[in-house]
């Protein structure tokens, strides 16, 4: 059988970086060490170069329809690589000088190439495999500071949580592949069992595994329990990355499944999905009030966001005719806008947070006090970053929000309407803490005299934190081109 | 009755009593052997089936490997010295297992309760072999990096800094 290797190319590029980070960081001493990161770096941006010229091609597929490469999963794989570029890049102060710096960027690429592989994966196992790739080198990163017991315990949960899902995520398969005789998504669409008027029970059972599964993975109510403490207590950089690209991947996985495995069963999964969806924002905002650690709070808001995120697939699935369709192209299209945006907003957010805790390693809400005075550039751009995820104009979040939203109402179903509805309560409600932060940084007294002086920056984290400023004004002033790049994601059903 | 039927009967029965077995006890030793024994008859079940490679596949690795290491952790972390263990969630812990139990069995019951189940599978690990390298040979390249990130992760983890 051929291989179609240069469809493999990222993943291809990204795994001969993992090999060469292990290689070389055997070889090298003290702060020399830094040079796997840049490997890393390097690698990213070279994959991502190889990609951009997919946009324009075809969409191909190889190993029997295993794995295929459409301009969904180009643009998915664009950013995921852009993400992981960029949590390499604000990693690299926090980690100099690290015991185990060259095998976090090691274990770190093993969990970028599980990322790349999810949205091309078109089989059950296919997608277990890449997703436990995302998952497994993270537990190990979230327990990198072993002297410290909450990074103990972040792994620990992290993984408890994980393998559970695992657990689950396995079952599930095992009775979908008990009720249809495949693991291929295409297969599974077309058996009988799926298309039946009264379908086998345990097709549903299988669904509602699967769905509890990857609601671990992106941290949905009720399966969010680890998430807070497994941000707060792993290395920051890894938070970052979990509360994006990882999350990401749960969401691309899920929207596969359901989208291309189950599109029969659509009034089945909508509704289930949209009651998760409703509780996941409403939970996470809530919680989120009440957060007096800085990383805690993002951990909240991220789960917010993953309510938001999961709008477009359940309204997928309360539309009658699944298939074709270009409302449901509409609904795909606002998901890759709202993960795209969502990612620079958040990965700002971070980036800030990895600057201040380099003085304030607790990075407490009460920390950044009078961060308006003592830092006002960093602090412009961190007000920025949440306003942006409140949704105000003119920076980016908006554009994100407003394409959720009238996707929803577009499509023209009652339950479209109910969450379009639910997600402008809880963006409201979500202003209260992020706009609460803004207040703390321009307005709060600092709390001790000595505590008046400058908060230095590193110069990389300043950097990127002005690349991801930059980002969010832009698109919140200029949303054309980045609406343009998610249009082209279109998901192929048959190659 | 068939003989399969009875031989289905009997290691059914195995396997549901030393998996209870292995969650009721309170020694985490007894524990381990007590999945051992569930794990054999686990996999003589899909032996008569005639799954053999999953069967001998479970047998090498899970009885082999995987339940001699808990004997390992048990032991080096001393806990096999004061080896019981217990954290009063009993009836949590029933109540859940209870509804899974049901859940699933009602929805196996229901999809498959008439269905006639043949015994001889065909299944040859030669066929298993030839799809595993050729069809499936990405998800096999993908689990050899996530081996290598798991050998990593462990030295890392294990190491005493």
């Amino acid at each position: 059988m051929r291989i179609d290797y240069a469809a493999l190319a990222p993943e291809l590029v990204i795994t001969g970086a993992a090999c060469l980070v292990l290689l070389v960081d055997l070889a090298v001493r003290g702060r020399t060490r830094v040079i796997s990161g840049y490997i890393a770096l390097v690698g990213s941006l070279l994959a991502i170069v190889l990609l951009i010229p997919k946009m324009f091609d075809a969409p191909t597929s190889t190993l029997n329809g295993l794995f295929v490469l459409d301009h969904f999963a180009v643009v998915m794989k664009i950013i995921f690589l852009a993400v992981a570029a960029y949590v390499i890049w604000i990693a690299i102060p926090p980690m100099r000088g690290h015991r185990y710096e060259g095998e976090f960027v090691f274990l770190l690429l093993c969990s970028v190439l599980g990322t790349l592989l999810m949205p091309s994966s078109r089989d059950l196992l296919m997608l277990f495999v890449s997703l436990e790739l995302v998952s497994a080198p993270a537990f190990v990163i979230a327990g990198l500071r072993k002297v410290n017991p909450l990074s103990n315990e972040a792994a620990l949960k992290f993984f408890i949580f994980g393998v559970l899902s695992a657990g689950i995520f396995v079952y599930g398969i095992s009775l979908i592949y008990g009720a249809t005789g495949t693991t291929s998504l295409a297969a599974i669409a077309a058996s009988p069992a799926a298309r039946a008027a009264h379908p086998p029970a345990i097709l549903f059972t299988g669904i509602v595994f699967i769905v509890a599964a990857f609601g671990f993975k992106v941290s949905a109510v009720p399966f969010h329990f680890w998430a807070p403490d497994t941000y707060e207590g792993a290395p920051t950089p890894l938070a970052a990355f979990l509360s994006v690209a990882s999350k990401a991947a749960g969401f691309v996985g899920l929207l596969l499944i359901l989208y291309i495995g189950f599109p029969a069963l659509a009034k089945f999964w909508g509704p289930f999905l949209g009651v998760i969806a409703i509780l996941t924002m409403t939970v996470g905002n809530v919680v989120a009030l009440r957060q007096r650690q800085f990383v805690r709070l993002l951990a909240y808001s991220s789960i917010a966001h993953a309510g938001y995120m999961l709008i477009p697939i359940a309204v997928i699935g309360s539309k009658a005719g699944v298939g074709s369709g270009s409302s449901n192209a509409t609904l795909i299209r606002s998901l890759v806008i709202y993960l795209a945006i969502y990612s620079i907003m958040q990965l700002g957010a971070f980036a800030v947070a990895i600057g201040v805790s380099k003085q304030y390693p607790t990075l407490l809400v009460r920390d950044l006090s009078g961060l308006g005075r003592r830092a006002p550039l960093p602090a412009l751009a961190l007000a920025a970053f949440l306003i942006a995820l409140g949704g105000i104009p003119p920076f980016g979040g908006w554009f994100a929000k407003f394409a959720l939203f009238t996707a929803a109402i577009d499509a023209g179903t009652s339950l479209g309407l109910v969450l379009a509805i639910a997600m402008v309560v809880n963006s409201v409600i979500s202003l209260f803490y992020y706009l609460g932060v803004v207040r703390v940084m321009y307005l709060g007294e600092t709390p001790e005299a000595q505590d008046e002086g400058a908060v230095s920056f590193p110069r990389t984290i300043a950097a990127a934190t002005a690349l991801a400023f930059i980002g969010v004004v832009f698109v919140g002033i200029y949303p054309e081109p980045f609406a343009r790049f998610a249009d082209a994601a279109r998901l192929v059903l048959h190659v | 009755m068939a003989l399969p039927t009875i031989a289905f009967w009997i290691l059914a029965a195995f396997t549901a009593v030393s998996t209870l077995f292995t969650v009721l006890t309170r020694n985490v030793v007894h524990s381990a052997l007590g999945l051992a024994a569930s794990l054999i008859g686990a996999a003589a079940l899909f032996i008569l089936f005639g799954a053999q490679f999953v069967g001998l596949a479970q047998i090498l690795i899970y009885v082999g490997a995987v339940v001699i290491l808990f004997m390992f952790g048990i032991m080096l972390t001393g806990t096999a010295v004061r080896p019981v263990v217990d954290n009063d969630q009993r009836p949590a812990a029933a109540l859940v297992a209870l509804a899974v139990f049901l859940v699933l069995a009602a929805g196996i019951v229901s999809s498959f309760g008439t269905k006639k189940v043949r015994f001889q599978v065909a299944f040859p690990t030669v066929q298993l072999g030839h799809q595993l390298f050729t069809t499936w040979v990405l998800p096999f390249e993908a689990v050899s990096i996530l081996l290598l990130a798991a050998l990593v992760g462990a030295i890392v983890l294990a190491r005493r800094d």
